[in-house]
């Protein structure tokens, strides 16, 4: 993240700012103005969000600059939000208008559940359609899950370019690469459930290489943190399965990580966010949602907070162009549909983890 | 009338019993000393009168107002009973000087600065520590803070004051001038005095009645004349002084009467506490009653000198016959060999063995 | 009296309900079949059966049994060591070295463990060195074993803190007897000092067994690269082993521990009820003459700097140096990747320096407050004569038994389905209100330690003379037991400024606080600004402790 950077940017918005205001954006219904109206009555939105407040911070600057409303973000993890965002919502009390989180699957859960309220954003027509969930829950980023490893350790010929190059090489190299691979865990960590799981449907040899990996003695974490730090200093050496946002910050600070997007598929990863329907600031959390979604949002998105935007129509560093110009039209985003919150089943789950934990006993 | 009245006190540690019937009275202007053995209770009976321990049957009424009745459910709070108690280490707060320790109980009083001012001036001078007022308690000598815990206590003038072996943290030297002074102090005050001590000779001295407590039940009471000269126990009898003992069978015993036969002797004396005649007994007379006599005669014993112990002055003899030795103070050296020993009849205590 | 009376249980009643009623909450919850707050839950009995039949909890029940029993045998004889030497002996450097000894109270267990792993982690820095001399790294830091050697060393000071209490109220009489009679100093402590504390010893072998139970920061980092489960860590599985939260098996687990805590406070009473007729503490105390170690000093004193630096160098070195580096790690060379980039980003990290002030004030303010709470509960508990007191004991221990992760979640309930809570949700009270719950059992220890120092005759004499219990309370017990409430401010504050996780969700905008900081970047990979944070948590800390000996408060004895 550029942390130097925002108060010169930061400084500018806010000049454009009071033009900006009250204005509706271009192309969004007259009534919007309605809206932005009762918003800054509200005077505040609340966000809870998985992303971290610096990344955070570049959207909720110009947010605030753009409709003078205040947002109160609150930085949790995914569990976190969920504990949180359900208990506030059944004691009355206030909570989030909108969340925001990595957890995919809880999302889509705490949608069918009952607890968003739907809204056809306006800029419905730009978002791709697999990220909007019947209107309500909207894939707000379009990060690739990528392969990170040390580019002092791992020589040239040994970095995987597919997840087939990964399986072969964990089948030729497996002592060298003895516990080297790292990965989050499925047990333990929701996103490496998911992670894997969508493995299992994309990849017709998933279990050869979960089996591979087992062999290998892959060491499973429960955060980024752990993983990119660990491979960086090379006690593990690949990172599979690592939020691309995280680790192209990472990588600019540090010129031994390496990225790569797997050029058979590559697996995409949204943060999806939703209006709460116990909204104490319905409109201003519209406003906050179809910022986020907006050109000027996605924009930040791309340049600043580094998070990878989906709209075709954002030039920038982390954008859809980005990660097609790796590898092509093998993306495969994770569908934002009801199928997630069937991941979330716990028979069919601790069906998959007896699966896993056989794999990674290596049979 | 009575300042204080403990009556039939009975107090249990869990399933111990300390004190099984306690009775006593306190007369205005009297000293009373409670003397036992270490263990006996007597700290526990002077806590139970400062309202520190709770007995769980009996009475206890200070110039008429009730402090405790086990009957009735009666137990004020230390803070209302309004005695003084001055505590065996003293428990001089190290956090006040001298003065503030002595003005805190007048300050609780609700007594306004200026009287306090001069009512604790009054009170150290009277003990003749008035110069010590800035002191903390950790920069005065033992003698100091016993002083510094006596005016605490005396300060508001309670009707009673309750004192837990004051002297035993003096020196020998200090202690015996200390008892002079703090006898004198009460007297000249007036007040009325519970003082335990576990020294019979400092009970005797400052004391007007003494209260012989053993394994919590009262032995005797009675002036120090009456403890010492009349010991109504075996127990009362070797407690109160320095004893002979001679190991002998008890025959014909009456209301006011015993004789002790000793080998093939016979000695008249008087019976001590529940004696029969043929119980295996003890002879006891106090070593100063002891003397050597010319010849045979009635209570008298053949003995042969063994040692003896110059103690400055006076000697201390030692006899001895079978199984049986005697202590006596003789104001001059006798002769080594085998004299006649009398034990004054008035004096020799038949008690079962 | 009647008005102490009315305090003593109003204060009861007070401690009561704020332990009961997250304690209650969570044994409430672990019998129901979903979130206690969702309509249509059923009683059921799933939840605990659930948890029986898993094996993954009778693993992590073992390791905990495993790694609580070790660490108690690790920490325990150094503690008394540490103690011995530095309550009773000529051992040089003194002034510095007591200090020091408590410094691994207030290190966060994570920043630790992180340390360790930079230090002497596979690929470590030390590792590496080791591995250019002899080719291998002759330990492994991420097994069993190691979790419970590193606990072990830094549960010492616990123990240190009792023992060396107990040793100071020993009278030193009975070791210059001991020594009169031709013993040496070595023997003297085996044979007359040792056995005299041994209540005080095994008091606080009971405490660091049961912290074992509760351990989650160091087998979190150091448990993750070999799957190694203890129940805290198990705890945290279960949270998304079932894809969504199940509130009803994390409250299983600890209706768990509460289970093994109950019988470990019934011990520590025991225990207690027997020191007392050990210790007899008298109002003056004689100064004494150390032992003399003689030939012995330096190698005493090289113990104590060893035991130190493993168990604090080490790893608060590792962290240093991840703060002023890009990377690290096999075949880089630290001079190539020296940066003071981290420290800048944090400059201008949303909130950092927010954070840092809300941390300086919840250990500064929140801690005095916290420590007017403890004393309220001594106080009102002290030299009681009553069954009640027994109940106090209990409900003291209790919350210790809640790991951080599951306080947390409890609290927010609390301050969510209470309606008098409710406005004070979002603001630092609720934060503040959830630390001072959770370290309860320590703060009232620590206090409660130095009013029963207190000579009891001290406060009967203002009995005697006239003063209710309250106000002997005020003037007499409270003045004596300053000192230590000032050390147990000082030492509640450490204990705050590292704390976090009770209060995670609690933690808004505005009232963010450098561990909840930590957290949230760590999860995001950015570790170099979690080192960063770290190094000026425990410049925090330094400083507190620094400034508190500079104006004379002394930690302990
Ligand atoms: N707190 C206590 N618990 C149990 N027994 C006690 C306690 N305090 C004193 N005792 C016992 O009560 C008896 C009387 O003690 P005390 O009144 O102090 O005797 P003393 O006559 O020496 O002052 C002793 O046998 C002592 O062991
Ligand atoms: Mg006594």
């Amino acid at each position: 993240m550029k942390l130097a950077l925002p108060l010169a940017s930061g400084l500018a918005l806010v000049m454009t700012a009071g033009l900006a205001a009250a204005q509706v954006p271009a192309g969004y219904p007259a009534d919007y103005a309605q809206t932005i109206e009762a918003a800054k009555k509200e005077g505040k939105v609340v966000v809870y969000g998985t992303t971290d407040a610096a990344a955070a911070n570049f959207l909720v600057k110009d947010f605030e600059a753009l409709y003078g409303l205040k947002v109160e973000y609150n930085d949790l993890n995914s569990t976190e939000l969920y504990n949180r965002f359900i208990a506030e919502a059944a004691a009355g009390q206030g909570t989030a208008d909108v969340t925001w989180s990595s957890a995919q699957d809880l999302q889509i859960k705490l949608a069918n559940d009952g607890y968003a309220a739907a809204y056809k954003t306006p800029e419905a027509a730009a978002i791709p359609s697999w990220a909007n969930y019947k209107d309500t829950a909207y894939g707000v980023t379009y990060e690739p899950v990528a392969i990170v490893y040390n580019k002092r350790l791992v020589p040239e010929g040994d970095v995987p370019k597919t997840h087939a190059d990964l399986l072969k090489l964990l089948q030729t190299k497996t002592d060298a690469y003895k516990g080297k691979v790292t990965a989050y865990d499925p047990e333990r960590s929701g996103v490496g459930y998911l992670f894997f799981t969508q493995d299992d449907l994309a990849f017709k040899q998933a279990w050869d290489l979960f089996k591979a990996m087992g062999k290998a003695e892959m060491k499973l974490y429960t955060s980024a943190g752990a993983m990119i730090e660990r491979v960086t200093s090379g006690e593990h050496t690949i990172g599979y399965g690592v939020f691309g946002s995280y680790a192209l910050s990472r990588s600019k600070k540090d010129a031994n990580i390496g990225i790569v997007l797997p050029k058979d598929y590559t697996l995409i990863a949204s943060r999806v966010a939703f209006l709460s329907n116990k909204a104490k600031n319905p409109n201003a959390g519209k406003l906050f949602l179809d910022y986020m979604l907006s050109k000027r949002g996605q924009t930040i998105i791309a340049n600043q907070a580094e998070l990878y935007s989906l709209r075709d129509d954002v030039q920038g560093e982390a954008t859809v162009a980005k990660v097609k110009e790796q590898v092509g039209d093998a993306i495969r985003p994770i569908k934002i549909d009801a199928d997630l919150s069937a991941n979330l089943d716990t028979i069919k789950r601790l069906k998959f983890i007896k699966q896993w934990q056989a794999a990674m006993k290596g049979n | 009338m009575a300042d204080l009245v403990i009556d039939n006190i009975k107090l249990s540690y869990g399933s111990v019993d300390i004190l099984k019937g306690v009775s006593m009275t306190l007369e205005k202007g009297q000293i009373v000393a409670l003397l036992g053995p270490s263990g006996s209770g007597k700290t526990t009976l002077l806590r139970c009168v400062a309202g520190l321990e709770e007995p769980y049957a009996g009475r206890i009424v200070i110039a008429g107002k009730t402090l405790f009745d086990g009957a009735k459910g009666i137990n004020l709070p230390p803070e209302e009973r309004g005695l003084g108690l001055v505590f065996q280490s003293y428990a001089l707060w190290p956090h006040k000087t001298v003065f503030d320790n002595v003005a805190y109980p007048l300050k609780l009083r609700g007594v306004s600065g200026a009287d306090v001012k001069t009512r604790v001036a009054k009170a150290l001078e009277s003990i003749g520590i008035g110069h010590l007022g800035a002191r903390f308690p950790h920069q005065l000598s033992g003698g100091q803070q016993q002083r510094v815990a006596l005016a605490r206590a005396l300060v508001y003038e309670p009707p009673v004051i309750l004192l837990d072996e004051p002297l035993s943290n003096l020196d020998a030297k200090l202690r015996e001038e200390a008892r002079v002074w703090l006898r004198q102090l009460i007297s000249e005050l007036g007040l009325s005095a519970l003082c335990v001590t576990h020294d019979q000779v400092e009970a005797m001295a400052m004391a007007d009645r003494i209260l012989l407590l053993n394994g919590g039940v009262v032995e005797q009471q009675g002036t120090p004349e009456e403890m010492y000269g009349r010991p109504a126990t075996l127990f009362a009898a070797e407690f109160m002084g320095a004893n002979n003992r001679l190991p002998g069978k008890a025959v014909s015993v009456s209301g006011d009467a015993a004789t002790l036969v000793v080998g093939d002797t016979r000695l008249d004396g008087l019976p001590c506490g529940p004696v029969q005649e043929g119980d295996n007994a003890l002879g006891i007379v106090r070593l100063e009653q002891v003397r050597v006599a010319e010849g045979p005669g009635p209570n008298r014993l053949r003995m042969t000198l063994t040692a003896e112990m110059y103690l400055g002055e006076r000697y201390e003899l030692l006899f001895k016959r079978d199984d049986v030795t005697v202590r006596i103070f003789s104001p001059t050296r006798i002769a080594g060999g085998e004299h006649w020993l009398e034990f004054p009849r008035s004096a020799f205590w038949v008690c079962k063995a | 009296m009647l008005r102490f009376a009315t305090f003593r249980f109003a204060v009861l009643a007070i401690m009561a309900s704020a332990v009961i009623a997250p304690i209650g909450l969570i044994i409430y919850q672990s019998f129901l079949d979903g979130p206690f707050f969702t309509p249509n839950v059923k009683w059921t009995l799933e939840a605990y059966q659930f948890v029986i039949e898993d094996d993954e909890f009778w693993d992590a029940l073992r390791t905990s049994i495993i790694v609580a029993g070790g660490m108690t045998a690790i920490a325990v004889p150094l503690g008394v060591i540490l103690a011995f030497l530095l309550a009773r002996t000529d051992v040089p450097g003194k002034w510095i070295l007591e200090p020091l000894v408590l410094v691994p109270i207030f290190m966060s267990a994570v920043v630790l463990a992180f340390g360790y792993v930079v230090a002497l982690g596979p690929v470590g820095i030390f590792s590496t060195f080791v591995k250019g001399m002899i080719g291998t790294v002759p330990w492994s830091i991420y097994s069993v074993t190691a979790i419970t050697i590193i606990a072990g060393l830094t549960h010492v000071p616990h123990v240190y803190l009792y023992t060396s209490a107990a040793l100071q109220n020993l009278g030193a009489d009975l070791e210059e007897a001991a020594r009169t009679t031709g013993a040496s100093p070595l023997r003297v402590a085996v044979t007359v000092s040792l056995p005299m504390v041994t209540p005080a010893v095994l008091y606080a072998a009971v405490l660091i067994f049961f912290l074992g139970f509760e351990l989650f920061g160091l087998p979190l980092v150091l448990g993750d690269p070999k799957g190694v489960l203890v129940l805290a860590t198990y705890l945290y599985k279960l949270t998304n082993k079932l894809g969504v939260p199940s509130y009803q098996l994390m409250a299983v687990v600890v209706v768990a521990i509460i289970l093994i805590a109950i019988p470990l406070v019934y011990l520590q009473r025991l225990l207690l009820s027997q020191s007392n007729k050990y210790v007899s503490v008298r109002g003056k105390a004689a100064k004494r003459a150390p032992l003399r170690l003689g030939a012995l000093r330096w190698p005493a004193f090289g113990l104590i700097i060893l035991w130190f630096v493993v168990t604090v160098g080490i790893p608060v070195f590792g962290i240093l140096l991840r703060s002023f580096v890009t990377t690290w790690g096999e075949g880089v060379r630290l001079s190539e990747v020296l940066t003071l980039s981290h420290y800048r980003d944090l400059v201008d990290y949303p909130n950092a320096m927010h954070a840092i002030v809300n941390t300086i004030l919840i250990g500064v303010i929140g801690g005095g407050l916290a420590v007017a709470c403890y004393t309220a509960v001594s106080l009102a508990m002290h030299r009681w004569r009553s069954g009640w007191t027994r109940l106090a004991d209990y409900l003291v221990m209790i919350p210790r038994a809640m790991p951080g992760l599951v306080a947390g979640l409890a609290m927010l309930w609390l301050f969510l389905f209470l309606p008098p809570l409710q406005p004070l949700r979002a603001t630092l009270f609720s934060v503040w209100l959830a630390y001072t719950i959770v370290w309860l059992a320590y703060g009232t220890r620590l206090v409660a330690g130095t009013m029963l120092q207190i000579g009891p005759e001290l406060e009967e004499a203002g009995r005697s003379v006239g003063a209710t219990a309250g106000r002997v309370a005020r003037d007499v017990t409270v003045p004596l037991a300053r000192s230590g409430m000032i050390a147990a401010w000082v030492l509640i504050f450490l204990i705050f400024a590292r704390e976090y996780s009770t209060g995670i969700y609690l933690l808004g905008p505005g009232t963010e606080v450098i561990g909840s900081l930590m957290v949230s970047l760590w999860g995001t990979g950015a570790i170099d600004l979690v080192s960063a944070l770290a190094v000026i948590n425990i410049v925090i800390i330094s400083v507190g402790l620094g400034l508190a000996l500079r104006l004379g408060v002394r930690l302990h004895g």
